[in-house]
């Protein structure tokens, strides 16, 4: 019997318990500070080492003792990732983006897409037709494994709401609709009130909007054309969205100097209600743009974590406002809250899981990244669907089981090895990993300490009613 | 169960077979977009 090298011991609260978390069996345990001493230090020879019988038989149960060898061990996560991936490819509504076009009418100078630009304005302003917008509500159908009911369509950039586009945008929900689709957009918000008409149910009821900070920080990377800042237009778009019920998303982004005008923003957001309203949720971002941006500006996911503590407190909902950890904490908890195991996953995002993003080429992608440049395209879909080239093929790998270094780490099916464009560009981020470590722990023993007190309300709760029910029938036996 | 040990999930992924394994596995969620955020309460 040894210990598994795939624990994760994350402390928890006072540091007298801890977290136990297992890499390929998903047990989520609170365990007390000896148990984790007992497992660290089995497996050294230490003759007082010992723990009772019945915690002992637990921790077998748990996964977090094993009768494998370690090579034993590596193979079961093949075994489990190679599982994660074939249930992958029948996802019942796989991620769908459209790209109207890839003009757009702001120039940050972090924008990733940035290098499109010298494609020429005429490339840029290439819109979809109808033709094309024809042939992808006809391939949709046959890309699900499910019907399309229910699904939702993402517009994308470029700008996807720019008022030019307006026309093919109408075709895009009209069509969609004939499927029962919404759409949801991913956009700047500076000419959103072109698009008035086409926002709510069944049409565009979800809009990621980009910020960078107070008007003083905002105004000088998101701007027109004639330099005229965008911050007061993107407010009010933003109260004219959420008047009308559409469900909205503020990505702030930050760097090292956005981080400085943060909490004038969120003084800013308070006053304008934003929080209290039921539609409405904001996260933190951090910018990775390493060829327009120095790296000392680059701020790492750790830190993020840092600043979203602290602004937290000065919020008066907390709850609505978050941060990009790649939906663990929200899937950890729900897991917790419906007794199943953890978000485990073979690739790192919904690019290795079927993703289809449309342009206004005729081209698909797989990836946001990747857009653009057609040597990085999965296929096309004009005039006919074609999916499936060598840039697919060695996309397609970028997984845990063809990520031998990876396999052998106990935070493999959490991760997963990370972003599949900067693994595939050489472009990893040599702290990637320990930020990971940091985050995923602050992640999970938020997402655990958020499950334990809403269980704990939920017991109060129900002793509380269950003396209500004692006390009336009580009264009820007086009266008798 | 251990004193020393309140288990969070009793749903386990430890010996169990390729069959039952791919069954479990259904309720695994496939990733999300690295860009879109799902909001963290809806």
């Amino acid at each position: 019997m040894r210990t598994s090298i795939y624990n994760i011991y994350l402390p928890f609260a006072d540091s007298e318990q801890f977290i136990l978390v297992h890499g390929y069996t998903g047990a989520v345990d609170l365990v007390s500070a000896d148990v984790v001493s007992f497992l660290q230090n089995l497996n050294k020879d230490n003759p007082n080492n010992s723990m009772d019988q019945k915690t002992i038989e637990t921790l077998i149960g748990r996964g977090y003792l094993t009768e494998k060898t370690q090579e034993e061990e590596n193979q079961h996560i093949l075994k489990v990732a190679t599982l994660l991936l074939k249930k992958y490819q029948r996802v019942k509504f796989p991620q769908f983006a459209i790209i109207p076009t890839y003009d757009c009418n702001l120039r940050c100078f972090y924008c990733y897409e940035s290098k499109l630009r010298a494609k020429g304005k005429e490339w840029l302003k290439t819109r979809i037709t109808k033709e094309q917008i024809d042939v992808i509500f006809q391939v949709i159908p046959g890309l699900c494994s499910g019907n399309t009911n229910e699904g939702e369509v993402e517009l994308y950039g470029g700008e996807p709401l720019l008022a030019e586009s307006l026309d093919v945008v109408e075709y895009i929900i009209e069509k969609g609709g004939k499927l029962n689709l919404s759409f949801s957009a991913t956009t700047n918000g500076v000419d959103l009130e072109y698009f008035k008409d086409l926002l709510g149910d069944k049409k565009i009821r979800r809009l990621q909007i980009s910020i960078d900070g107070p008007p003083r920080i905002h105004d000088r990377r998101r701007f027109q054309s004639d330099g005229s800042g965008t911050f007061q237009l993107i407010s009010k778009n933003i109260n004219m969205a959420l008047d009308r019920g559409v469900k909205v998303t503020l990505r702030i982004n930050l760097d090292r100097l956005a981080i400085s005008g943060l909490s004038t923003l969120i003084r800013i957001m308070e006053e304008h209600g934003w929080f209290s309203q039921a539609n409405f949720w904001a996260y933190l971002s951090s910018i990775h743009c390493p060829n327009k941006l120095s790296l000392e500006c680059v701020l790492r996911d750790s830190e993020l974590f840092q600043e979203f503590d602290k602004i937290k407190r000065l919020v008066s909902e907390p709850r609505k406002i978050f941060i990009n950890d790649g939906g663990i904490k929200k899937l950890f908890k729900k897991a917790l809250s419906n007794n199943h195991f953890p978000p485990l996953r073979a690739s790192f995002c919904a690019s290795g899981a079927g993703m289809y993003v449309f342009d206004p080429f005729g081209d698909v992608y797989g990836c946001w990244e990747t857009v653009g440049d057609a040597k990085q395209r999965i296929g096309r879909y004009f005039p006919e669907l074609r999916i499936g080239n060598d840039f697919m093929q060695s996309w397609s790998k970028i997984n845990i089981t063809d990520l031998p270094k990876c396999q052998k780490c106990k935070y493999a099916l959490f991760c997963a090895g990370g972003c599949a464009y900067r693994i595939y560009n050489n472009s990893v981020s040599h702290s990637f990993c320990e930020d990971f470590q940091i985050c995923f722990a602050k992640s999970i023993v938020g997402a655990c300490r958020e499950f334990l007190q809403e269980k704990s309300q939920t017991l109060n709760n129900s002793s509380i009613d269950r003396r209500e029910v004692i006390k009336d029938e009580q009264k009820d036996h007086v009266l008798k | 169960m251990s004193k020393k040990i309140t288990s969070l999930n009793d749903d386990l992924l430890v010996e169990i077979s390729l069959e039952e394994l791919g069954k479990k596995i259904e309720f695994a969620a496939a990733p999300s977009s690295c860009y879109l955020m799902d909001t963290p309460n809806e």
